[in-house]
Order: C-alpha cells, then structure tokens, then sequence
C-alpha cells in the first residue's frame, strides 16, 4: 500500500470544483462562450440537404477502453448532436468505427437523433459501418467512401490518430465541409490546416457538455474554470517557493 | 426484470463501482488484484463485442449485393476475403492444433504477400498526405492558421539542411520556437486536456455524461 497524497488532493479538489459547479449552474446557467465549431452544425447539415449529399462522422480509432475514454464519449456527445441536425433536414450520414462495441452505441444515438427530430423513418442501421479492428481497414474504409460518395460534410471528433491525416485530407480534396476535434497535440496541426471549424485540445471536452446547454453540463464547465484559476494559484505559489529558494513545494508534490 | 435491467441507474452504478475500484488501486495500491480482475473482464467483454461489429458488417455489406447497389462487387470481395482468411487460418491449425499445412502455407502466403503490403500500401498514404497536405487540402482561413502555415515553414527550414544554408537563423529561430512557445503551449494544453477529461468522468459518475450509454442528455430514450 502506499498513498499518492498530492496527486489524489489534486483530483479530489477538481472534482469538488465540478461538482459545485453544477450545483451552481442549476440555480443560475452559466455563460459558456459559443463554439464555432458548434454552432456550424446546422449550417452544415443544411448545406448537406441543399446538396443532396450526406455527412461522414467518425470518432477515429480511439475507443472506450482506454484512456481516451472519455474524448470518444465527447465525440458521441457530439455525434449525437449532428444525428439530430441530420434528421432535422432529412440528411442521410455515416458514421464509421473501427470498434465493434461502439457499433450498438452509435445505432442507438443516431437513432435517437433522428426520433428527437421527427424523423425516425430515414434512420437505417446501416449508418453505422464497422471498418474491422485494424486502424489501417477504418483508414481505407474512409478514404473510399469519401472519394465515392463525396459527402458534404466531414467531422472527425475524438482520440484520433495518424488516420486523422488520410480522413481529413482525402475530405478537403473532396471539397466537404469539414469539422474536426481532438485532444492529441500530434494532429492538432492538420486540423487546423484541413477544417473549416475546429475544436482544439480540451475544447473537445467542454463541447460533449456544451453541445446540449443544459445547465447542469455547462455548470461542469464552469467548475473546471474553477480549478484552473486554483492552478494557477499554485503555479504562483511554486515559482515564489522556488525564487526564494525553498524546497517545499518539491517535498509536497513528492506527497 | 428486463424493464429493471434496461435502467440507466445499472450501467451508471457499474460504471461508477468500476471507476472507484481502479483510483484506489492507482492512488493508493489497495486491491491490484480486483483491478487487475476488472481490466481481464474488460478485455473478454471487448472480445464478445467483435460478434456485434462481425453482424454489422456482414449485414451492411450483404444488403448491398443483394441490393446490387453502386459498387456492390467490392463488397462481394471483402466478404470473399473473410471466408478464405477465416477458413485457411482454422483448417490451418490454431491454438496448438495442427491443421492442413498447405492451408496454414496459404494463410501464410496471403499474410505476407497481399496483406502486409497492402497495409504498408496504406501507411505510405500518411507521408504522402502529410508532405502533399499543405498544399492541395489547407485551409488558410484566419490569422491564427497563417501563423502556424508559417512556423511549419521555418520549423521544416529547421531541420532541413538547406535551411540554414539559406539563412543560418532559421537554426536558433527554430529551436526557440521549439523550445520555448512550443512547450510552453504543449504543458498548457496538456492541463487543459487532463482536466477536462477528470470533468468529462466526473459528469458521468454523477450519470449527466450518457453518450456512452447510447443516449443523448437532455431527453430520456
């Protein structure tokens, strides 16, 4: 047995923070600052049905397994979102994974966007496509559907990996309409370079929570604004320790 | 039962258990074992989880022969594909079992003769994307992708060697840009990321989070 004092302050001390943070939120609605990349949503799926042409959603290669658990559920978050759009506008869409237990999931939010948009009739179970548990066969699974459906819009929000470079590349020689959104700093720059809206970083995050506006998940956001406000504090703390010369701040971490 | 079963509280309560159980092994070592239980079970959940993806894609890809949609031969091809690398791999002999050796040579000859480089085929996609990307997919819509269009400049003029053949700055400019904004900004947003992802487990341990579950939040399924 041992104890990872600080580490375990730290968290307990994010979680508190979250957690008045929605007990605040259900009281008053924090403002939470708009993202682009969500507020496009619907201009893109319009533009899909003025084109006539679907929208590809995937969450890339990363799953519920691991630690990037909860970016995958961010992206679902999000994906739900479009399914609702998609279903608003009587668009068709796609969502590819490379992991079979996301294949129920997906059905199931997909289908609950387009039932919560009224139109429950064009959802089609083969939406969701399961490419085979190889990152390289959901590479190739995207590229080709891409290149041969062209569909208007391209998202990709999630763990992705070095998929993130074929999907979003083969979409803007495409021409689609692309939304991308990850936390991997490895991809940020070809995001960045290849959508037209992007989430960076732990915006991925706050936008699983953002997306809905309900108070309680806005309120999350703002509890982690909280903690962040406590970090820099510490931050100060350290550097006024280590300037002074003490050692203090070592022997705390080191808790 | 099965309405007892299909309530959210049960996933949501698993989940939760499962959660507390490994932060007490990482924060404080108590019961490995347990963890170490949970992350098997993990694992052969995941297993059973490939009958789920195996169905889905036979019945996407079988509806589009029979349906004879667009490009419906490709789909007979990839089903052909999984019969012969399913079937030559188990008359081969698995686990120990010896099997037929000319259908073992055959899973073996289809491994590396048509599998392999195909998959290298792919990978050599990414390079190629990543070196051409710039400049047939870029989207230099705001100042913010400008500036970065141009550190991807001096940083590849950094490294290369006829960069500082051209200008002997671009050395020390790109490794201060390297060294000191890239970093600086790479730990920020680490913190960021690692924050909201405590927040995006907080939110589910208290059941707001339910993307997971397959539902949406803000309406009951």
């Amino acid at each position: 047995m041992y104890l990872k004092g600080f580490e375990l302050f730290v968290f307990a001390a994010l979680c508190v923070l979250i957690y008045i943070g929605i007990n605040l939120a259900k009281r008053k609605p924090p403002y939470v600052r708009v993202f682009p990349a969500l507020e496009h949503i619907d201009e893109a799926v319009g533009r899909a049905a003025e084109m006539g042409r679907p929208v590809h959603y995937s969450t890339g290669v990363g799953g519920l397994h691991d630690e990037w658990a909860p970016v995958t559920t961010a992206g679902l978050a999000i994906m739900g979102e479009v399914a609702k759009a998609c279903g608003k506008y009587s668009v068709p869409m796609r969502y590819s994974t490379v992991l079979a237990y996301l294949v129920p999931i997906a059905e199931d939010l997909i289908k609950f966007g387009y039932d919560t948009a009224g139109h429950v009739e064009l959802y089609n179970p083969d939406m969701v496509v399961y490419a085979g548990e190889e990152q390289r066969a959901l590479m190739s699974a995207m590229m080709g559907y891409i290149m041969r459906e062209k569909p208007a819009v391209n998202m990709l929000f999630g763990a992705t990996k070095y998929e993130t470079i074929n999907f979003l590349g083969t979409g803007a020689i495409v021409g689609c309409m692309q939304f991308g959104g990850t936390p991997r700093l490895y991809y940020l720059p070809v995001m960045l370079a290849t959508c037209d809206y992007c989430l960076l970083g732990e915006e991925v995050y706050a936008a699983g929570a953002a997306v809905t506006r309900e108070p309680s998940q806005l309120g999350s956001i703002k509890g982690i604004d909280y903690f962040k406000l406590l970090v820099v504090g510490l931050m100060m703390i350290s550097l006024a320790l280590a300037l002074a010369g003490s050692n203090l701040w070592g022997q705390l971490v080191k808790m | 039962m099965s309405l007892i079963l299909k309530r959210r509280e049960i996933p949501i309560a698993i989940f939760a258990l499962v959660s507390l159980l490994l932060l007490a092994d990482y924060f404080t070592g108590a019961w490995p074992a347990v963890s170490r239980e949970i992350i098997g079970w993990a694992i052969i959940l995941w297993m059973f989880s490939y009958v789920l993806g195996v169905t889905s894609l036979f019945r996407y890809h079988l509806t589009r022969i029979q349906k004879h949609s667009q490009y419906w031969a490709y789909s007979a091809v990839l089903i052909a594909c999984v019969f012969v690398y399913l079937f030559s791999g188990l008359l081969g002999g698995v686990g120990g079992i010896s099997g037929i050796p000319a259908s073992k040579a055959f899973n073996d000859f289809l491994w590396l003769n048509v599998l392999a480089p195909l998959q290298t085929g792919i990978l050599s996609y990414v390079g190629f994307y990543m070196y051409t990307i710039f400049f047939r997919g870029a989207r230099t819509r705001s100042w913010d992708v400008g500036i970065m269009m141009v550190v991807t400049v001096i940083l590849m003029l950094n490294v290369a060697p006829i960069g500082v053949a051209i200008w002997p700055g671009f050395g020390p400019l790109g490794d201060w840009l390297n060294g000191v904004i890239n970093t600086g900004a790479y730990r920020g947003i680490m913190i960021g990321v690692g924050v909201g992802l405590i927040a995006v487990w907080v939110r589910a341990m208290l059941g707001y989070e339910r993307a997971f579950l397959g539902e949406l939040s803000g309406g009951a399924q």
